[in-house]
């Protein structure tokens, strides 16, 4: 689930430069509700989303959220929330 | 998997004790494609850590956590709730020590919630066992 929930969700963050985002990161917090349980062949559709943003002392903590959907139903399966840390330039 | 009639709060599960060295890093970067250097390259670690050195991927620690959870649940498909808040960083080279304690039940949903930590050799809490929480489907 990393792989989805965290680095290809937040691929397209690094790489947006109207953001501002850089790779300087700490992980400060990651959650997961699994509506139900993953099985092998499921094919989810997942849908990263900006949920939060905010900046202390100079970094910002931006929050994460991937919806992850049954391809075929539509049906709810796994939300990840995640805090990324965006460490500022005197960090 | 458990029975709800047999758990109880207070009790603990079974904890895991893991060392973490540089390789176990590195094949954590291969394997979940986090190659940030702040994980190997410990001349970035010294600029940017918040130890000045190599720190553990948070995901890691996540992960050998919710296997210590998974393993007392009887599988991952009894989570339906996992959150951890990573409350200090994990130096390369620490043997890390996972731990879970049922801290409410509920009978309605034959659930178990559980506080989860990890914790350094020294005791001090790398996963914050006050905002860490797993909910168990029990049979």
């Amino acid at each position: 689930m990393a792989c989805f929930t965290i680095l290809r969700a937040a691929a397209p963050l690094l790489s947006d430069p109207m953001l501002g985002a850089h790779s300087n990161i700490l992980h400060a917090s990651q959650e997961y509700d699994f509506h139900r349980p993953l099985r092998l062949g499921d094919v989810l559709r997942c849908t990263p989303s900006i949920t939060g943003l905010v900046n202390r002392r100079g970094n910002d903590f931006l929050t994460l959220q991937v919806d992850c959907v049954d391809a075929d139903s539509g049906d709810p399966v796994v939300t990840s929330r995640g805090i990324l840390v965006f460490l500022g330039p005197q960090a | 998997m458990p029975r709800f009639e047999e758990v109880e709060v207070g009790q603990r599960i079974p904890p895991r004790a893991q060392a973490l060295d540089q390789a176990r890093l590195i094949h954590y970067a291969g394997a979940s494609g986090d190659y940030n250097p702040l994980h190997w390259d410990a001349e970035f670690a010294q600029r940017i850590s918040p130890t000045k050195g190599i720190i553990a991927h948070g995901m890691l620690n996540m992960g050998i956590l919710s296997t210590t959870v998974t393993d007392w649940a009887g599988g991952p498909e009894n989570i339906a709730h996992l959150a951890v808040s990573f409350r200090a960083p994990c130096p390369v080279g620490s043997t890390v020590t996972y731990g879970a304690e049922v801290i409410a039940l509920d009978p309605q949903h034959r659930t178990a919630t559980l506080s989860i930590w990890a914790e350094l050799e020294g005791g001090e809490r790398i996963i914050d066992r006050r905002k860490s929480r797993a909910i168990v489907r029990l049979a």
